[in-house]
């Protein structure tokens, strides 16, 4: 009685240690193996025994979520979802229970992708007072962010500085994009044309300063603040007025002139005086 | 007693209704960006050179955000890569390299394979006037991919990259492995 | 009839009693405290930390307040428990409900405590006393402070369990009594400490006396005191066994709070209560602090005394009470402030004490109510004066304390304590749009609804409402609460404000969210500009050039203490729980006060009529005061007392109470009076200040008529300004009326009148996403350059003078910082606070003065070099200043001069404060020093203004520092300054020149 009750122990403890045992699996065989896998996955197929298969692709980025449809001699992977991917060595593990099987493959993209072409320009604004001169960085990128040649036999990355020209405007990098626009500003002030008129109707003088130039003769930035400065010998009159399109204007009384001697300054340039007489 | 049963009732009265109008509210704990410590940054480490080829010669204090900046962006990328955590670097990534992410994303995962980026020589090849751009060549980078079994593989490779400033952080936005064949080192 | 003492009939009355008690706090207090709370002083501040354990449990570094403090230094047990009620309520409900239920707790603990002296009807009656108690009403509904009613509650509670343990010396007891101490600790340290003194050792003193022999008791006073002694020795191992245990759990519960005290100590100017102050002196802070809480004290002071002194087990609590009622007085004596020594005295808030004595004498409050309503002093009067003037006396008594209950509730609405309610909801949806949490914000004139807006949003800002918690320099250096409310702080509180907006690059300062335009002239010369008016009506301004906050390292704290935190406290509250419902299930005896004696509710003849009028006397006289202030006082009795009352309503701009006091004609009507006043307004005077002191002195008196000079001083953001005034009174009907000054209007020729604006708009981001802008979005930084710089030294003051240009073709807001090295290595950052032009047009330019520190401290450091930093953003707002400035400069020697102004309004809105930017320069065009001028009247379109200024130069006395290098850096790329050229503006105007620098206050071009 005693021996049988220990060999019952015996058979019990033997099938506990085989059931810890870790069943050996083979590795699956890629069924028209190639280094280079495309993605989307079109239909991967594995030779492989079992049906308890995990699959992990990694790209050169991130794990690409893939699922497993079995058949008869092993399984196929396909793809969860129908994007491109960031081009470059990627793993391939296939995984059952604690087996794990790796491959290493090299992961493209099968369709052509839209291609995106980059104008980088700096600066995005020119001010003619500095220089006309403009940076220009050019590449493209499709659109699984892999940076590809922008033209047959061309460098990845094109740089060239460009010299715009003179006049002051918006004008685009590229054509179809308003988010491409840079910016060609005037420069200082060179000119200050300066003149009165009485205005009868409003018994006032108006002294118009402009047009106001700078010096590759376009008008300068609207905002820009003139000032108007007159003298009686007694007073100092400071007037700051806002220039738009190249002109800026102040009204003085008639009654209120007693000979005034009057100018107009941008920054240090500075126009002639004119004297208003009452 | 009746006052009592009056005074019990009443009482039963009000913690009905306050059991009534009591509703389950989730006060938000998400911290703003200044106080969420980037530990995958804190705790990543790699060796950087940086040479300079541009037309436009950054200048020494931007050279020293570029390169931490640079280092971050691969702790993410490394974490990334072994997890599909797309958020965690999400400050590194522009906006088309997130969306390109979000794209393959289907969770967080346990992480199988394991990346580390033990060197690059960074070959910056254009810098913008403004300072937002900077492209480059990063040559001889190598990269450890540890497995599961702890074995390890490195591998030496080339890459061109696309860096833009944005917020206050260099950030991805596109890459190409210009080598088809790593080379394996180890 | 009540009377029967230990019977069946006391013990069902008593419960009785309490039970009316209970529900009248539920329907009462439970309905009422939900419309109170958002008037309290400190409701809301309770929910912003509930808010922080609501969302960080185990996490004490709250960053949302003083760039970021430790909860640790505030008792958690309160917070905790709204925060846990707040999972299934809103803030606002959760705190309603927590407060009922600690307000049931107390009721509670008035009854057990109550019981500890008298019967148990006396007892119900103390509960209902309880619930309709001034005092308490006025913690919970005005001051909002519920950790102190918690720690009340509690502790009331421990006392009768500490007194059945002394005297019966059964450890049950001992576990309830430290049980109940635990949550006292947990929810309010202070109570439980000072209760010691106050109120456990007065328990301790009864407990022996009621254990002492009979014989021992009645003995001399000596005999009696050395017999008490005696038999403390005999208990001495119980009371060090309940002393060891308390201090234990004392230290031990809130363990990280004294971590924090130790490690962190406060090191800051204490800031000024009312509790401090003499009451006779401030009438106002009497009412609150002394008045409100405790008239229904002094008015049965007869009663309470009689009571507390007759009998010698109540010797404790007679001391105790009368301590706390001195304590309470504040400053009206020297006595507190001797007692406490002076540092205690300015540190603690001595209102708790008046509330202390309040709670002392509940139970002999009660037990002369019980005896007036239904014992031998009802019997007294009923045979005396008839039942019908009982039913009176107790009726109008009874009416009166009602009607001073309802004036309490109401206190916040006849002395508003906080601006009007502030819808938070778009502030909070400004903050979450576009990144702005990654800035710091300040509120300005919210009161303690800035503490709400903390609770919903997890935005951060440089303020706060929990002043122990400060360690910003710019804070703790000067008696200022917050900046929130600069205005009623004076002069220190601006000085504060002005730091922080001047300094906002330092704290990443920026927004303002402004509730008050008393502060728009102060933020607008500091540099600020306003963006947009929200929905509910707060003003945003906005900073330029300001960093986004770098990122934060909490203070570290040992994650014991962290888990400590959130453990204990709350453990205690549940530990509490569960023993009182194993105690009443188990221990709980009927009549376990056996060794109380009897209560005896006979009264003299002179305590029966002085407590039993006081009460009617007292209120009564409360009530008609009040009906007087608001109604008959005789406002116009006296030509100095008219004209007073007549700018107190101005000031308080109550136009239509003001014009009252205007003769009445057919020709000055309301209508008139108002037309007048809008072409006045607008002004830094009219419009942005406050009175701050008046004093009116009558200079001429006819029968019927007087004139009154009245010198005025105001207070406005950016200084004081004083006024004289003569106004000229007639009597009429005995009344003194204010004669209209005669109002010459000027008027401008057109009646139409257009101006040309050039008005920019910044896109921002074109590309709609919630990442940070793109690079073809972003716009450089504009170019400016500077004039010239220079490092002058006058007398003892350093400052940097200089002037900046924007040369870029868009306008700018430019930011500038002076940055000196020491010789000691010691770099320190300075910051222009008036005295430039932020926002520039295109190739407009502003001179500016940086001020330094002064030179007693720079004398001590060598400077070795300074760094001058400009940053400049794009601004679409600002750059228009203003009028056309017309001066001359006479010298009236000695450097001064006088500067004659005359300003032109050429736009078409009206200049609310005209102002120039004065700039003094030598020969050579150097600038010695810049100085911001305002005047304190508005301008109005199409007319003309002129005004004196004083200004002294400072050239021949102060000196031009050249042997300190001065390093120029635009956007932090280093840069030339200009060669300095001859002014000939300067040379004509005697070395003088201005600058338009003006406050349009319309927010059509949001200037």
């Amino acid at each position: 009685m005693r021996i049988i009750k220990l060999n019952m122990v015996v058979v019990l403890l033997l099938v506990l240690i085989s059931a810890c045992n870790n069943e050996i699996v083979q590795e699956p065989i890629m069924i028209n193996s190639s280094d280079t896998l495309y993605m989307p996955l079109k239909d991967l197929e594995f030779e492989a025994k079992g049906d308890q298969w995990e699959a992990i692709l990694n790209s050169f980025t991130q794990p690409i979520p893939v699922k497993i449809r079995y058949g008869k001699n092993g399984f196929h992977l396909y793809p969860k979802k129908d994007h491109g991917i960031v081009e470059g060595p990627g793993r391939l593990c296939l995984q059952h229970g604690d087996n794990k099987f790796y491959y290493k493959v090299y992961l493209k993209n099968i369709l052509p992708p839209k291609i995106e072409e980059v104008d980088y320009r700096s600066s995005k604004i020119i001010n003619l007072d500095s220089s006309n001169a403009q940076q220009r960085i050019f590449l493209a990128v499709d659109e699984w962010r892999n940076i590809v040649d922008a033209a047959e036999g061309a460098e990845l990355f094109e740089e060239e500085i460009l010299q715009l020209n003179k006049k002051v405007g918006v004008y685009r990098a590229q054509g179809h994009l308003a988010l491409s626009s840079y910016y060609i500003e005037p420069g200082s002030c060179v000119s200050i044309p300066l003149k009165a008129k009485y205005i009868d109707i409003k018994k006032v003088y108006r002294i118009i300063a402009g047009p106001l130039k700078d010096r590759y003769d376009n008008l300068i930035a609207d905002g820009t603040v003139v000032k108007f400065i007159c003298d009686n010998g007694k007073f100092t009159n400071l007037m700051e007025e806002i220039s738009l399109n190249g002109f800026a204007s102040i009204e003085i009384t008639a009654e209120e002139v007693n000979e005034y001697s009057i100018f107009a300054k941008v920054d240090d340039a500075k126009s002639l005086s004119i004297t208003l007489q009452p | 007693m009746i006052l009592r049963s009056l005074f019990i009732s009443f009482v039963v009265l009000v913690a009905i209704y306050l059991f009534l109008q009591g509703r389950t509210i989730n006060r938000s704990s998400e911290k703003p960006v200044f106080l969420r410590a980037d530990k995958i940054a804190e705790n990543h480490q790699t060796k950087i050179d940086i040479t300079v080829e541009s037309q436009v010669i950054p200048d020494s204090l931007e050279l020293v955000t570029l390169e931490k900046d640079y280092a971050n962006i691969w702790a993410h990328l490394n974490h990334l890569y072994a997890t599909n955590d797309i958020i965690a670097g999400k400050e590194y990534y522009t906006e088309s390299w997130f969306k390109q992410l979000a794209a393959s994303y289907d969770g967080v995962i346990e992480p199988v394979i394991s990346r580390k980026d033990e060197y690059h020589h960074f070959y910056i090849k254009n810098w913008s006037n403004d300072g937002l751009v900077c492209s480059a060549i990063d040559s001889n980078a190598v990269l450890t991919y540890i497995y599961p079994n702890e074995e390890k593989e490195s591998y030496k490779l080339h890459m061109a990259i696309v860096l833009l400033y944005q917020g206050d952080h260099w950030r991805i936005d596109a890459i190409k492995v210009i080598d088809n064949n790593p080379h394996l080192i180890e | 009839m009540l009377n029967e003492d230990n019977g069946l009939l006391a013990e069902t009355t008593g419960k009785k009693l309490l039970l009316i008690a209970v529900s009248l706090v539920l329907i009462s207090h439970g309905v009422i405290i939900y419309f109170t709370l958002p008037k309290t002083y400190d409701a809301f501040v309770h929910m912003f930390f509930a808010d922080h354990y609501a969302r960080f449990w185990f996490e004490p570094w709250e960053y949302r307040w003083y760039t970021g403090f430790l909860t640790i230094s505030y008792p958690p047990l309160v917070h905790q428990s709204i925060a846990l009620i707040g999972k299934v309520f809103p803030l606002k409900v959760a705190f309603s409900i927590y407060a009922v239920f600690i307000y049931e707790i107390l009721i509670a603990g008035v009854y057990r405590f109550t019981k500890m002296f008298f019967s148990k009807t006396t007892a119900g009656v103390a509960a209902i006393l309880a619930a309709v108690l001034s005092s308490i009403i006025e913690t919970l509904h005005v001051f909002g402070q519920v950790p102190t009613l918690t720690g009340l509650a509690f502790l009331l509670n421990a006392l009768p369990f500490l007194y059945q343990y002394i005297v019966k010396n059964k450890p049950i007891y001992l576990v309830m009594a430290l049980s109940f101490l635990s949550v006292a600790i947990s929810s309010h340290h202070v109570t439980p400490i000072f209760g010691m003194v106050f109120f456990i050792a007065p328990t301790l003193f009864m407990a022996l006396t009621d254990v002492m022999p009979k014989e021992e008791k009645n003995t001399n006073f000596l005999s009696f005191v050395w017999n008490a002694i005696k038999t403390a020795i005999k208990k001495y191992r119980s009371i060090i066994l309940f002393g060891g245990l308390t201090l234990i759990l004392l230290i031990g519960l809130i363990f990280p709070y004294w971590y924090w005290s130790k490690t962190d100590p406060i090191t800051q100017v204490s800031i000024p209560h009312g509790s401090r102050d003499n009451f006779f002196e401030n009438i106002s802070s009497a009412l609150v602090f002394y008045v409100i809480p405790l008239t229904l004290v002094f008015a049965l002071l007869p009663a309470i005394t009689y009571s507390a002194v007759k009998n010698k087990r109540f010797w404790g609590w007679a001391v105790s009470f009368f301590v706390c009622l001195l304590l309470g007085s504040g400053a009206t004596t020297p006595l507190p402030k001797m007692m406490m020594g002076e540092k205690v005295f300015n540190i603690l808030t001595l209102d708790r004490f008046g509330f202390w004595a309040s709670i002392i004498a509940i139970p002999f409050m009660a037990k002369f109510l019980y005896s007036f309503l239904a014992g031998p002093v009802k019997e007294f009067w009923v045979k005396n004066f008839g039942s019908s003037t009982h039913f009176i006396l107790s009726g109008l008594s009874a009416f009166s304390y009602l009607l001073f209950v309802i004036f309490i509730f109401h206190l916040a609405s006849f002395r508003p304590l906080q601006p009007k309610e502030v819808d938070i909801l778009p502030i909070q949806n400004f903050l979450n749009r576009d990144d702005h949490m990654r800035w710091r914000y300040l509120t300005l004139g919210f009161g303690d609804q800035m503490a709400w807006l903390s609770a919903n949003s997890l935005a951060a800002t440089v303020d706060g409402n929990y002043h122990s918690a400060r360690r910003l320099p710019e804070l703790t250096s000067r008696p200022v609460e917050r900046l929130e409310n600069a205005k009623f702080t004076g002069t220190e509180g601006l000085a504060s404000l002005t730091d922080f907006l001047t300094r906002s690059e330092k704290y990443s300062l920026k927004y303002v969210f402004s509730n008050d335009r008393y502060y728009d002239p102060l933020l607008y010369y500091t540099g600020w500009n306003r963006t947009i008016r929200l929905e509910n009506g707060i003003m945003v301004w906005e900073k330029g050039n300001v960093s986004t906050i770098k990122p934060i390292e909490p203070q570290t704290l040992n994650p014991f203490l962290k888990y400590a935190w959130g453990i204990f406290p709350v453990s205690s509250l549940c530990i509490n729980f569960l023993l009182t419902f194993f105690y009443l299930m188990k221990y709980k005896e009927k009549d376990y006060f056996n060794l109380r004696p009897s209560d005896d509710n006979n009264y003299p003849l002179s305590i029966t009529y002085s407590s039993s009028l006081l009460p009617l006397l007292f209120f009564s006289y409360f009530m008609i005061n009040q009906v007087y202030e608001l109604l008959l006082v005789k406002k116009q009795a006296h030509p100095v007392t008219a004209v007073l009352n007549y700018y107190n309503e101005l000031d308080f701009q109550r136009f239509e109470k003001a014009f009252q006091f205007y003769k009445p004609s057919p020709v000055f009507t309301l209508d008139q009076f108002l037309l007048e006043k809008s072409v006045n307004d607008g002004g830094l005077l009219p419009s942005y200040a406050k009175l701050d002191s008046i004093s009116a002195n009558e200079v001429y008196r006819s029968e019927d008529t007087s004139s009154v000079e009245v010198y005025t001083r105001w207070n406005t953001a950016l200084g004081h300004l004083a006024k004289e005034d003569t106004l000229k009174l007639v009597n009429e009907n005995d009344r003194w009326y204010v004669l209209p000054t005669i109002f010459v209007s000027e008027i401008p020729d057109e009646q139409i009148r257009s101006y040309t604006y050039t008005l920019f708009k910044k896109q921002g981001k074109r590309v709609i996403s919630s990442f940070p802008t793109v690079k073809d979005d972003r716009v450089k930084r504009p170019f400016a350059e500077f004039k010239q710089v220079s490092l002058i030294k006058d007398d003892k003051k350093y400052f940097v003078t200089g002037e900046i240009l924007n040369t870029d073709n868009i306008p700018v807001n430019i930011a500038l910082m002076a940055s000196l090295k020491f010789q000691n290595g010691v770099s320190k950052n300075y910051y222009p606070a008036t005295a430039l032009i932020y926002n520039l047009s295109p190739k407009g330019s502003s001179f500016f003065q940086i001020d330094l520190d002064d030179y007693d401290k720079m004398d001590s450091l060598e400077i070795v070099s300074l760094d001058i930093h400009a940053k400049t953003d794009v601004s679409e707002r600002g750059y228009i200043h203003g009028g056309y400035p017309s001066y001359s400069v006479t010298d009236l020697g000695k450097g001064e001069m006088k500067i004659e102004t005359s300003y032109y309004n050429q736009l078409t809105v009206d200049i609310s404060i005209p102002g120039i930017l004065i700039a003094e320069k030598d020969s050579s065009g150097t600038i010695w020093q810049t100085k911001l001028y305002l005047h304190p009247k508005a301008l109005r379109s199409g007319l003309n203004l002129t005004f004196e200024t004083k200004f002294v130069k400072v050239q021949e006395r102060a000196q031009r520092i050249e042997a300190v290098p001065i390093s120029l850096f635009i956007n932090g790329k280093p840069k030339e300054v200009r060669s300095i050229k001859r002014d000939e503006l300067a040379e004509r105007n005697k070395g003088i020149v201005v600058l338009p620098h003006c406050f349009v206050s319309k927010e059509i071009y949001l200037q």
